[in-house]
């Protein structure tokens, strides 16, 4: 049987001292890599390889950097700089670790994978803190490059500052890696994988509307020249936040040497080592072999929902609304698509709020641009889940569409229902809640609102015209593959939109006959539309064939 | 009930099917016949409305499936090959999913449902997501979801993948009592064992053509062979069986 060179295990041979087989090591380390650069992450709507993902994660990871850098210049307390840089660094890494790497930090799949080939446990431990400290200490270099390089310079040139930085930021980043670590697994086996999943889509949703609002909110809070007056007074309780732990060595390396120094910085050290030995019971084969089994007991019988369903007793439109269901439950990509629009939403409501509010179109002439993000929304999010909805990767089911009687122009149409009944109006009538408490008038607020959606649907029967595929039917977009007609669709739509609630404010909503003839015309318009769409959709998606 | 005239399907320069022609009549299980690759699946994809034939005409049920095609389909059942099921339901979602597609009462479809679910012993099974199911078990969901409209014509490809001794045995029990009612039943499978023993005549293509067809006793005395296996080895151009066995032992002694 082949083996590999003796030269390339020679140069892991400390690995064979601690028990690690280095030629397995290294190939399941090189095979880990290949893997999870190959996968798609669960959490996006379109999958990128892993070098795409990771790079776009380091471009986010990069900017935080450079605010990260200029505080530790410019803020003149070290401890306080570096506790709250190392906050930033080990939330980012916690998170990461989590939601981002979840896959590469213990995989059921290992046991049916590896189970039977002589791998002992030790090995598979290295292995797995491998890859994931890989992970890691890459993004830990990224966020923390600048800041680090900061602090040889913060207090003039001090290269003991400098290199109590770099010990702090990977201290930091390790630590909070072996937690996540220790508490992901031990989750994993108490709680479903598939329920953890779920639970860690909402916890990814939180913390992209956290990552999203922080960049936003963030510089409109503090003043830059503010940071040099920044200083903090340490107590006890401070040092029960793990990041002034780590925090404490860049005080060591300017000379503080008091308990309240030394006992956080000797804490670190000892939950570092704690976490450490714990993580080493737990990722082993041993453990994968639990986590496998727990993979494959059942989630349990599924509760019949029956809400969405009473849209239609029978055919398309409950074919659809099935899916719908069944895919937002469980289908991550899907279900991540839908949520994604949650937090936007509510940054839009809050970016509106903030300039003032909004004027009653029926009152002020003309249009406020921040209400048109309001507005907007209602074009994006339908447009992007009627977009998202085709891609998935169980379209191979989708065979059941082409050898059963259902009219597939019914199939399509049924989406863009479902998206206007279960998207659109409750969140028009949620928003219309917000608006009639600015406006003072809650009839004003309805009917703008109800002219908004006709004009919405209107516009996604032409997008659907435009670009049509059978619900769930496509396999998951790839690299190069455009989106293009919907994406123009919307540009064209948004300033239509822009121009039309202007138009309406100034000439239509102050004329009652006129505003009548206006609903009568978007409703008129919306019948015909649909009808004229169902005949195009006939001849077009009729004539598909089964790709997959 | 399926009539095939001249039929073709080309994808760009391949010639997957090649003007076949064949009848089935009602009643009747055909078995068809083929090395992979060889247009049995095109064939069935045709058949049922999910490709579009290049040339010729078939019809299934007295419909055409070109200009006709909801017609044909609500008269067919469909067992796909790749077994590719919305994982994401439960097995009565599904089949609650396949009957809303058929446009068939709520009420009657979910007895019926639950019924079949009862007699392949996945009525405990019912409300759980086919992701958690058994190959087995997602196969019993399709020959369900294949029957739950009581069609004219079947379509099994490979309808036994994955099926335990005693539900094959359901199956195949099933498939002759159906036949007996006067149902139609296509039948591809590379089991030939199964083939020669429920199929009342056999087609094998090769290469996208039909290259014989009959009952099995027939086919083995066309090509001078003992047993179907054989035949279907001669026919479909298959190299030397014990030649290949011995250059493959070969490869595995030069380490």
């Amino acid at each position: 049987m082949d083996r590999t060179p003796s030269g390339a295990a020679s140069r892991l041979s400390f690995l064979s001292r601690v028990g690690v087989d280095p030629v397995q090591f290294r190939a399941l380390f090189e095979a880990g890599l290949k893997l999870d650069f190959r996968s798609p992450s669960a959490m996006q709507a379109r999958p990128q390889s892993g070098w795409k993902r990771f790079g776009s994660l380091a471009v986010m990871y990069a900017m935080l950097g450079i605010a990260l850098g200029m505080m530790a210049l410019f803020v003149p307390d070290v401890f306080l700089s570096g506790s709250l840089a190392l906050s930033a660094v080990m939330f980012l890494v916690g998170s990461s670790v989590l939601i981002e790497f979840a896959v590469v930090v213990i995989s059921p799949l290992d046991y049916e994978v590896l189970g039977y080939q002589p791998v002992s446990s030790t090995t598979y431990f290295a292995v797995r803190l491998a890859n994931v400290l890989f992970y890691t200490s890459a993004l830990t270099t990224i966020v923390g490059i600048l800041p680090m390089a900061a602090y040889f310079f913060a207090r003039g040139f001090d290269p003991v500052l400098g290199a109590a930085a770099i010990a702090a930021f990977y201290a930091a980043s390790i630590t909070t890696t072996v937690a996540m670590i220790v508490a992901y697994v031990g989750i994993a086996q108490l709680v479903h994988p598939a329920k953890l999943q779920r639970v860690l889509t909402y916890l990814q949703l939180l913390l992209s509307f956290a990552i999203y609002g922080g960049y936003f909110m963030l510089p409109r809070m503090f003043e830059p020249a503010a940071l040099r007056t920044w200083t903090v007074r340490k107590s006890a309780w401070m040092l029960l936040y793990p990041p002034t732990w780590f925090a404490s060595y860049l005080d060591l390396a300017i000379g503080r040497w008091t308990a309240m120094e030394i006992v956080p910085a000797l804490v670190g050290v000892a939950t570092a080592a704690l976490l450490g030995y714990l993580t080493a019971a737990r990722l082993s084969l041993r453990y994968s072999e639990v986590l496998s089994v727990q993979s494959s007991k059942s989630e349990g019988p599924q509760a019949p929902g029956r809400a969405l369903l009473k849209l239609g007793r029978t055919g398309e439109r409950r074919a659809i609304a099935l899916l719908l269901r069944a895919q937002f439950k469980h289908d991550q990509r899907f279900r991540f698509t839908v949520l994604s629009l949650v937090p936007l939403t509510l940054f839009y409501l809050m970016l509106g709020t903030r300039e003032g509010g909004f004027r009653d179109p029926f009152v002020h002439a003309g249009w406020s641009g921040d209400s048109m993000l309001l507005y907007f929304a209602m074009l994006m999010f339908p447009m992007m889940l009627l977009t998202g909805v085709s891609r998935t990767d169980a379209y191979r089911a989708a065979w059941v569409f082409y050898v059963t009687p259902a009219r597939r122009s019914d199939l399509v149409l049924a989406l863009k229902d479902l998206a206007m009944v279960y998207m659109l109006v409750p969140y028009c009538l949620g928003l219309g809640l917000v608006l009639a408490w600015y406006y003072g008038n809650i009839l004003h607020a309805y009917l703008h609102l109800a002219v908004q959606l006709m004009f919405v649907n209107l516009v996604l029967l032409l997008g659907i015209a435009l670009q049509h595929d059978l619900p769930f039917s496509r396999p998951p977009m790839q690299k190069g593959q455009a989106t293009g007609a919907f994406f123009f669709v919307l540009l064209v739509a948004s300033i239509a939109q822009a121009a039309m609630t202007g138009l309406l404010s100034r000439f239509v909503y102050r004329q009652p006959v006129l505003l009548a003839l206006v609903v009568a015309g978007f409703l008129a318009g919306g019948i015909a539309g649909q009808r004229a769409l169902r005949r195009h959709l006939d001849r077009h998606v009729g004539e598909m064939e089964f790709a997959a | 009930m399926i009539e095939v005239r001249g039929l073709s399907r080309r994808f760009g320069d391949i010639l997957a099917v090649d003007a076949i022609t064949f009848d089935v009549a009602r009643g009747e299980i055909l078995g068809f016949l083929g090395p992979n690759g060889a247009g049995k699946s095109t064939t069935v994809k045709m058949l049922t409305g999910m490709l579009r034939p290049s040339g010729g005409t078939a019809r299934v049920a007295g419909f055409d499936v070109v200009s006709q095609p909801v017609d044909v389909k609500r008269r067919v059942g469909y067992v796909p090959e790749s077994g590719a099921i919305y994982d994401n339901l439960t097995g009565a979602e599904y089949l609650d999913l396949v009957a809303s597609l058929h446009h068939l009462d709520t009420a009657r479809s979910r007895s019926r449902a639950e019924e079949m679910l009862q007699h392949f012993g996945l009525l405990n099974a019912a409300n759980r997501r086919i992701a958690e199911y058994s190959k087995g078990m997602r196969q019993k969901v399709l020959l369900a979801a294949a029957l739950l409209h009581n069609p004219d014509v079947l379509f099994l490809d490979e309808p036994l993948t994955g099926l335990d001794a005693n539900a094959a045995l359901i199956v195949k029990e099933l498939l002759r009592s159906l036949a007996g009612q006067g149902k139609t039943i296509f039948f591809c499978s590379h089991i030939l064992e199964v083939v020669e023993r429920i199929c009342t005549r056999i087609i094998i293509i090769s290469k996208g053509a039909i290259v014989i067809e009959g009952a099995a006793a027939d086919i083995c005395a066309q090509t001078g062979t003992a047993t179907l296996e054989q035949a279907f080895s001669q026919l479909t151009g298959i190299q030397d069986v014990e030649s290949v066995t011995r250059d493959f032992l070969a490869a595995l002694e030069n380490r």
